[in-house]
C-alpha cells in the first residue's frame, strides 16, 4: 500500500498474467501454473503429432522406393509427384525459430544440386513415376486406329478380287497352289501379317512408352511401314 | 529415422543437431523418384513386338495348314488336281494332331518368351521366342513335305 491511492493498485500484482487474464481481476497462480502446464502439454503434442506424420512419410518413401527396386517399371504405384527433399511443411511455419530457418535455408540450397537433372528431365512439373510422352501414346493410338481401318478397308476392297482370282486359277485346271498361289499370299496372307504386326508394333510402343524410351517412335514407325507395305502390294 | 535416411527425423525434431541435407546421399531418399534411371535393364519392345507376332502366329498357321490339308480332298472332289494322294492317316497327322500340338507348344513358348521379355530378361525372351519359332518353321515344314501343300 503506497500514500498515493491511484499507484496502490497495480503494485502487488504480479508482472502482467499472460493469458486468460480476465479484466485486471488477479489470476490465481495455481490457475496459472495449471494453464502453463496445459500450454506445454498442448505444444508437446503437436510435436508427437509431427513426428509420428513425419515418420509416416519416410516409412512411405522407403516403401516407395523398395516397390520401385523390386518391381518392374511399369508395375510402379503411381508416386505422389512431388520430391520428398522438401521439408515438412509444419515444422516451417512454427514460430519462425532460427533453426526452422536454417533448415529451410539449407534445404533450399542443396537443392538446385539434386533437382537440377529431374527438372531437366521431366517435362512437366509433376513428376510421375510413368513418364509423360503424349507424343509416342497419339502415335500408337493413331496405329492402332489405322490398324483397324485397314483390316475393314482391305476386307471390303480386295475380297471380290481374291475369290474371283482364285476361281479363275481353278478353273484354268489349277492344283492347290491355287490355294497359297500369289493372290493369296497377296491379299489374305500379307494383309494377315501386315495387321498382325501392327498389333505387335502396337505392344511393342506401349512397352517402350511405359519405360520412357524414344525408340518406341520406331518401332510405331514399323508397324505403319507394314500397313504401307501391304496396301502398295495389293495394288499393284 | 530409418537405416534408408537416418537424418529423417532428426531433421523435423527442434532439439537435434542440424546436419544438413547435404549429408544425405542423393542415392537414398532424395532422389527423384519420378526418373526412370535408364541403367536399369529394359523390356525391349521391338522383342515384344516379335514376341506378339509369334504367338499369334502359333495359333494361326497350325489353322492355315490345318485347313489346306483337309482342303485337299474337296478340291480333289472339284477336279482340281493335288499335288499327290496321301493316305488318310497321313492326312489326319498332318491335318489335326500336328497342327495341335505345334499350335498349344508355340503358344506356350511364346507365352514364356513374352512374360521374359516383360521381366527385362530378353535374352531368355529371346531364346524362348527362338524355340517357338523353331516348332513352327519345323511343323510347316514337315506339313508341307508329308502332304505336299506349297504353302510356305
Amino acid at each position: 500500500m503506497s500514500w498515493f491511492p491511484e499507484q496502490s493498485a497495480p503494485v502487488p500484482q504480479p508482472p502482467a498474467p499472460v493469458s486468460g487474464a480476465t479484466g485486471g481481476t488477479p489470476v490465481d497462480p495455481l490457475e496459472r501454473a495449471r494453464r502453463q502446464l496445459a500450454d506445454q502439454l498442448a505444444q508437446h503434442k503437436r510435436l508427437l503429432d509431427q513426428n509420428v506424420a513425419a515418420q509416416r512419410q519416410t516409412l512411405g518413401q522407403n516403401l516407395t522406393q523398395r516397390t520401385e527396386a523390386v518391381t518392374q517399371p511399369w508395375q510402379r504405384p503411381p508416386q505422389q509427384g512431388q520430391n520428398p527433399t522438401q521439408p515438412p511443411q509444419p515444422f516451417a511455419g512454427q514460430q519462425g525459430s532460427p533453426a526452422g530457418q536454417n533448415q529451410a535455408a539449407s534445404s533450399q540450397a542443396a537443392r538446385p544440386g539434386q533437382n537440377a537433372p529431374a527438372t531437366a528431365n521431366s517435362a512437366g512439373p509433376t513428376n510421375t513415376a510413368r513418364p509423360a510422352m503424349p507424343g509416342l501414346v497419339l502415335t500408337n493410338v493413331l496405329l492402332v486406329l489405322a490398324t483397324l481401318a485397314f483390316i475393314i478397308w482391305h476386307v471390303v476392297t480386295w475380297t471380290g478380287t481374291l475369290v474371283d482370282a482364285v476361281a479363275a486359277c481353278g478353273d484354268a485346271g489349277g492344283t492347290l497352289d491355287c490355294f497359297t498361289g500369289d493372290a493369296m499370299r497377296t491379299w489374305l496372307f500379307l494383309p494377315l501379317v501386315a495387321a498382325i504386326g501392327a498389333f505387335g508394333a502396337s505392344a511393342g510402343t506401349r512397352i517402350e512408352t511405359r519405360q520412357g524410351r524414344q525408340r518406341g517412335y520406331l518401332i510405331g514407325l514399323a508397324g505403319f511401314a507394314l500397313l504401307a507395305l501391304s496396301i502398295s502390294m495389293s495394288y499393284s | 529415422m530409418s537405416i534408408f535416411d537416418p537424418y529423417k527425423v532428426a531433421a523435423n525434431d527442434p532439439t537435434a543437431v542440424r546436419l544438413g541435407r547435404a549429408t544425405v546421399s542423393p542415392t537414398l531418399a532424395g532422389t527423384d523418384l519420378g526418373r526412370i534411371d535408364q541403367g536399369r535393364p529394359q523390356a525391349s519392345g521391338a522383342l515384344y513386338a516379335v514376341g506378339f507376332v509369334l504367338g499369334w502366329a502359333a495359333i494361326l498357321l497350325p489353322l492355315i495348314l490345318a485347313s489346306l490339308v483337309y482342303l485337299t480332298p474337296f478340291a480333289v472332289d472339284e477336279g482340281w488336281q493335288t499335288p499327290e494322294p496321301v493316305d488318310a492317316g497321313v492326312v489326319v497327322m498332318a491335318g489335326t494332331i500336328v497342327p495341335i500340338v505345334t499350335a498349344v507348344l508355340a503358344t506356350i513358348l511364346a507365352g514364356i518368351g513374352r512374360r521374359q521379355i516383360k521381366a527385362t530378361r530378353n535374352g531368355a525372351g529371346a531364346v524362348w521366342l527362338a524355340l517357338a519359332f523353331g516348332v513352327l518353321a519345323v511343323a510347316t515344314v514337315w506339313i508341307g513335305d508329308t502332304t505336299g501343300i506349297p504353302f510356305p
